[in-house]
C-alpha cells in the first residue's frame, strides 16, 4: 500500500495505477488517489474544517469556494457536519477515523486505498466506518486492507489474500468461503480431548457452553468422532487458505 | 480515470504558508510565547538614555541572542513535526510537490517567529513610552527589527534545513550550539561569524537563502519520481552560497578583524599617541548616514570627541550629554563628534537616529573582540583609552585640551567647563 500510495520505493518491479507508472509519475499517481494510512496524526489545534481545508490545499484546489464545497460534501458523507469547527483535539478515536476518511475523499479520487480503517474502534464505530466504505465503493475502487475478516465480509466484492509478501488467494468473499466449503466441521470435545484435536487438525474456532466445547475445525475427513459439517465463515476460509498449499507470486 | 485535483492548477504558496502558520498559532504554547515576548519587550524598553535608541539596540540584541535560541527550537520542531504526530502517510501522499510543502512549512513558522520578534518589540515600544513619556527616536526600532528578523530567518533557516534532511530536530540543534560558541568564543572567533552583526547581515541572509533552497531541493528527493524540482529551488542554494561567499569576503577584506585580516588603514591609525598639547589623533570614519568623515573636514571647530560603547547605558548618556552641548554651543564653533566602539557597525547609526543627534556619530569598524576598550578599536588605542566612555575636547588647531573619562563625561560640571574655557580663550 505504501508502494501504490508512492510513499515507498518498490526495491524492484512497478505498479501502475490509472495508467501511471508509480516510480516516475508518482505526482500524477498522488492526484488520483485517495488514500487513510493506518496509524495517521492530525495537527490538534486545528479545527476538523481547519484541517481538511489545509489537506485540500496539498490536493491543490486553489479555489475558495470549490474546496469548501468538497469539505463539506465530505463532512456530510462521514457525517462530521456537527463537529466541524470543533478542534481535533477534542474528538473521539472514531471521529478522526471519520477525518481520515473525509480527508481521503477531498479529491474525489477513483481510487480509495484505506489501511485497517476499523483497527482500534468500538463496535458501533467500526459499523459506521464500514457503512461507509461499502457506500463509497459504489463509485470508485476501493482498496481496504485489514486483519479483521467480518469487514472483508461486509465490503468487500474481491478479496486478495496476502501471507509474507506473497498472494495466497484472489477472488471474491464467496470464492473464498467455497475454497473451504465441506472440510469444515464442529466437532463436541471435553477438556482434556482438546489437546488431541488440536493436534491432528486446524482449528478455526471454539465454543464452551457449561462442561462441553465445540470446536470448529478444518479437515477433509475426521476419523473417529461425531462431526458436523457446517457452513464456513470468513474466518473459517481464511484460516483454510493460510494452512493450505504453497503461495504463488 | 481522472485527475480530480490537477485542473484546479496549483494551491497559492501563501495560502499553504498561512494555513502551516495556523497549524501553531492556535496553540496555547504560541499565546504563552507572545505574552512571555511581551513582558521581555517591557523590561528591555526600560533601558535609559533620552531617546530610544538604547532600549531598541538592547531589544535587537536580546532578540539576536535569545530569541534565536527559541528560532531554532522551533523550526527544528517544526522540521519533525509530521514524524512526531505521525502525518507523515497522510501529508506526504498528497499532490503537493515537496519544494512547496517544504517552502510553505518554513514560511509558515517563520511567520510566526515574525510573530514573536514583533510582540518583543511592541512590548519596548509601549515600555519606552510609558516609562520616558516619549517615543523620540521610535525609528530605531525599526532599524534593530530588521536585523533580528534577518538574524531569526538565519537561525531558523539552517535549523529548519538541518533537521529536515537528517530527520532529528537534534541536527537543527547544531545550529543552536554554534550559538553558543559565538558567544563564548570571542577570544579565538573572527568578527564575520557572528550573524548578528550587522555588517554580516547580507553574508548570512544569503545563507539563509542557500538553507531554505537546500532543504527544498534534497528532502526526500525519491519523492519526486521524473518531476523536475522548481527552478527556484534549482538556483537558490548555488546562488545563496555565492552570494553569502562574496559577501563575507568583502567584509573581510574591507574590515578590520586581527583573527582574520588587519587594515593597513586602521593599523595607521592605531600607531597615532594622543597628548595633552598634541594634535588630536586623525580617522576617516562613517557616520550614521554612512559618509565618511575626518576631523579635518571641519576646521577651526572645537572639537568633543567621544568615544563610546553604543550598547551601554553610559554611552547613550555621554550621546545625551553631547547633543545637549552642540544645542547650546554649536552656533559658536563646538562640534561634537561621537566615535562608536563596537564590533556591529550598525549600532552607532541606531543609537544616532533613536537619540535624534545631528553631528557625526562615526562607527569605528576597526573594532574588534578584546577585553580592553583600547586593544578592541584602532581608536581608542590611538587615543589611549583606559575606561570607557572616554572624551577629548580639542581647540580650534584640533590639538588636544582637556582628556575625560568615565562617569565625568556625562556626569558633573567638568565636560561643560572644559568647553566653555575653550569659547572664552578662542572666540569665533
Amino acid at each position: 500500500m505504501s508502494m501504490l500510495t508512492t510513499l515507498l520505493e518498490p526495491t524492484r518491479g512497478t505498479a501502475r495505477v490509472g495508467g501511471h507508472d508509480i516510480r516516475r509519475e508518482k505526482h500524477q499517481v498522488r492526484s488520483l488517489l485517495g488514500y487513510l494510512p493506518q496509524d495517521f496524526g492530525l495537527y490538534p489545534s486545528l479545527s476538523v474544517f481547519e484541517t481538511l481545508d489545509y489537506i485540500g490545499l496539498l490536493y491543490n484546489i486553489k479555489d475558495t469556494a470549490e474546496r469548501t464545497r468538497r469539505i463539506e460534501d465530505a463532512m456530510a458523507r462521514v457525517n462530521l457536519m456537527d463537529v466541524r469547527d470543533r478542534a481535533i483535539a477534542h474528538l473521539s478515536g472514531g471521529m478522526r477515523q471519520r477525518v481520515g476518511l473525509a480527508q481521503a475523499l477531498l479529491n474525489e479520487p477513483r481510487l480509495l486505498i484505506v489501511d485497517e480503517p476499523t483497527a482500534g474502534l468500538d463496535p458501533e464505530e467500526r459499523i459506521r466506518v464500514r457503512s461507509m466504505l461499502t457506500e463509497l465503493g459504489q463509485d470508485r475502487v476501493v482498496i481496504l486492507s485489514t486483519h479483521l475478516i467480518e469487514d472483508v465480509a461486509a465490503i468487500a466484492d474481491t478479496v486478495a489474500v496476502l501471507h509474507e509478501g506473497r498472494i495466497r488467494f484472489t477472488g471474491t468473499p464467496d470464492d473464498m468461503r467455497t475454497a473451504v466449503r465441506g472440510r469444515v466441521w464442529e466437532v463436541q470435545a471435553t477438556g482434556p480431548e482438546l489437546a488431541a484435536i488440536r493436534g491432528q487438525y486446524v482449528e478455526t474456532a471454539l465454543q464452551r457452553t457449561g462442561d462441553h466445547i465445540t470446536v470448529r475445525i478444518i479437515a477433509d475427513q475426521v476419523d473417529g468422532r461425531e462431526a458436523t459439517p457446517v457452513e464456513p465463515t470468513m474466518d473459517d476460509a481464511y484460516i483454510g487458505l493460510m494452512h493450505a498449499a504453497p503461495a504463488t507470486n | 480515470m481522472t485527475d480530480a485535483s490537477s485542473a484546479s492548477g496549483r494551491a497559492p504558496l501563501y495560502a499553504l504558508a498561512r494555513a502551516e502558520a495556523r497549524i501553531a498559532l492556535g496553540g496555547t504554547a504560541q499565546r504563552v510565547a507572545v505574552f512571555a515576548a511581551l513582558l521581555a519587550g517591557w523590561f528591555l524598553g526600560r533601558a535609559g538614555g533620552g531617546g530610544a535608541g538604547l532600549a531598541a539596540i538592547t531589544t535587537g540584541d536580546a532578540a539576536c541572542t535569545y530569541l534565536a535560541f527559541v528560532a531554532v527550537y522551533f523550526l527544528s520542531m517544526t522540521a519533525a513535526r509530521d514524524t512526531a504526530l505521525g502525518a507523515t502517510a497522510m501529508v506526504w501522499s498528497k499532490p503537493q510537490t515537496t519544494e512547496r510543502l517544504v517552502a510553505a512549512r518554513y514560511v509558515g513558522a517563520y511567520l510566526q517567529l515574525l510573530l514573536l520578534l514583533s510582540a518583543l518589540f511592541f512590548g519596548a515600544l509601549i515600555s519606552r513610552w510609558f516609562h520616558s513619556g516619549t517615543l523620540m527616536g521610535a525609528t530605531a526600532f525599526v532599524t534593530q527589527f530588521g536585523r533580528a528578523a534577518i538574524v531569526l530567518f538565519f537561525a531558523s533557516s539552517a535549523a529548519y534545513a538541518l533537521a529536515l534532511i537528517a530527520d532529528t530536530p537534534l541536527a537543527g540543534a547544531l545550529v543552536g550550539l554554534y550559538w553558543v560558541v559565538t558567544m563564548a568564543g570571542q577570544a579565538f572567533l573572527a568578527k564575520v561569524y557572528y550573524p548578528y552583526y550587522t555588517q554580516n547581515l547580507l553574508a548570512f541572509a544569503a545563507l539563509g537563502l542557500f538553507f531554505v533552497g537546500f532543504a527544498a531541493r534534497f528532502y526526500r528527493p525519491s519523492r519526486r519520481g521524473l518531476s523536475v524540482p522548481a527552478l527556484w529551488c534549482r538556483v537558490l542554494p548555488p546562488a545563496g552560497l555565492a552570494i553569502a561567499l562574496w559577501a563575507s569576503w568583502i567584509t573581510v577584506r574591507d574590515g578590520h578583524d586581527p583573527l582574520m585580516r588587519e587594515s593597513p588603514l586602521m593599523a595607521e591609525i592605531a600607531r597615532q599617541d594622543a597628548v595633552v598639547e598634541g594634535v588630536a589623533p586623525g580617522f576617516l570614519l562613517p557616520d550614521q548616514h554612512g559618509r565618511l568623515f575626518s576631523l579635518a573636514d571641519a576646521p577651526g571647530k572645537v572639537f568633543v570627541v567621544g568615544l563610546l560603547d553604543p550598547h551601554s547605558e553610559e554611552g547613550a548618556l555621554l550621546l545625551g550629554r553631547m547633543r545637549a552641548l552642540h544645542r547650546a554651543y554649536g552656533r559658536f564653533g563646538v562640534l561634537p563628534v561621537a566615535v562608536c566602539i563596537s564590533n556591529d557597525t550598525g549600532a552607532g547609526a541606531t543609537l544616532a537616529r533613536g537619540e535624534g543627534v545631528r553631528f557625526p556619530v562615526l562607527t569605528d569598524w576597526g573594532s574588534h573582540h578584546a577585553p580592553r576598550a583600547a586593544d578592541a578599536s584602532p581608536v581608542a588605542g590611538a587615543y589611549r583609552v583606559t575606561d570607557m566612555p572616554f572624551v577629548v575636547v580639542t581647540d580650534r588647531r584640533r590639538r588636544i585640551r582637556d582628556m575625560i573619562e568615565g562617569i565625568s563625561t556625562y556626569d558633573g560640571p567638568r565636560l561643560l567647563q572644559s568647553v566653555l574655557q575653550r569659547i572664552a580663550e578662542e572666540p569665533r
